[in-house]
């Protein structure tokens, strides 16, 4: 084994996706000042209505073992990375990184993709309600003015991306250079 | 054979991680799918929002005194206002005009009031009158608008009796 030839982009990757899920949500949404509060990455919902979970349980387990498969994800990355240093294991430690590299990219994504045509859509249907509102794409503020029948509401509502969510495209980003690294090292 | 075999397994773990937990929803709720989608019934998380008194249709704003000043030039009301919320509401304005007797005024919040979730709280409310006014002479109250501060949601209510 040769210390030279592990895939360092693939260990640091592997390790910060390992931690992802231990790092909180990637995006929080807040109507109002605690109204509706929204918590979310592809591995954890909290969803409060003036502090009443709104969150199913089935959600919940989902959100458990899309945990475990990120923490899984992770440790074959990290696993196939330590292996590319042995001869030996070379063909398993390519197998083992290109499994593990781009599963992260396609949560971060997906994720990302998700919570942008959510926003569109909530955009569009606005023109069929008398509410008219742009919510900002991913991060930003917003008051919401509605007049309906003699009730005047005014709705703040403000989005923002955490640094949890720049982990994950950093070790994402990683995977990807770790494949194309593999490839050139092997 | 052993890459084949680390090519099935490999996607086939988290797979199984995910069912396992899916089945683990159903299980810890005795199998029972509504529970499992929904944990409670969604109306009774409407109630742990909204207070009895809102379903039960009590009065949000109820009359409780009115005094006139010695001079007949001011009036100073006193509502209490039952929140229908489970959850604390701020009014930070309200306004009203009065008629009593044949004085007519515009009534003014004199300072917010905060209401604790599905509580009561007093309102008070002084503004300068016009006329003679009498207390003998009957009261009413119109174009009563309000503002709500819920959550960081601000609602202004017009008509509001």
């Amino acid at each position: 084994m040769t210390c030279c030839k592990v895939n360092l982009p693939g260990v640091i990757a592997g390790l910060l996706t390992i931690a992802l899920p231990s790092l909180g949500a990637w995006w929080h949404l807040a109507i109002g000042s605690d109204a509706v509060i929204v918590s979310a990455s592809p591995f954890e919902m909290e969803f409060l209505v003036f502090g009443v979970d709104m969150v199913s349980p089935l959600f919940r387990w989902i959100c458990v073992g899309l945990k475990l498969g990120v923490v899984y994800t992770g440790i074959v990355l990290l696993t196939g990375s330590l292996l590319a240093s042995s001869d030996q294991y070379s063909k398993t430690a390519r197998l083992l990184i290109n499994f593990g590299s781009s599963k992260l990219m396609y949560l971060v994504a997906m994720f990302t993709i998700g919570l942008i045509a959510t926003t569109i859509l909530a955009n569009q249907s606005s023109d069929l309600l008398p509410v008219q509102a742009q919510l900002p794409y991913l991060v930003g503020s917003e008051t919401i003015d509605v007049i309906v029948e003699g009730v005047h509401l005014m709705i703040p509502i403000s989005m923002n991306l955490t640094g949890a969510f720049g982990v994950a495209v950093s070790a994402a980003a990683l995977g990807i250079v770790s494949r194309i690294y593999q490839k050139r090292i092997s | 054979m052993g890459e084949r075999i680390l090519k099935f397994i490999l996607p086939t773990i988290p797979l199984i991680l995910l069912g396992a937990c899916v089945m683990a929803a159903f299980a810890a709720q005795d199998w029972d799918v509504q529970r499992t989608l929904f944990a409670d019934d969604p109306m009774k998380k409407m109630e742990q929002i909204l207070s009895p008194g809102a379903i039960s249709n009590r009065e949000t704003i109820e009359i409780v005194n009115i005094d006139l000043s010695d001079g007949g030039d001011e009036i100073a009301l006193d509502l209490m206002f039952h929140s229908p919320l489970n959850v604390p509401v701020t009014v930070t304005e309200i306004s009203a005009d009065i008629a009593i007797g044949d004085g007519v005024g515009t009534l003014r919040l004199v300072e917010k009031v905060n209401v604790p979730a599905g509580g009561s709280a007093m309102i008070n409310m002084r503004g300068p009158l016009n006329g003679t006014p009498s207390i003998a002479g009957g009261q009413s109250i119109s174009n009563l608008t309000m503002e709500l501060l819920i959550g960081g949601i601000t609602i202004g209510i017009e008509d509001a009796l």
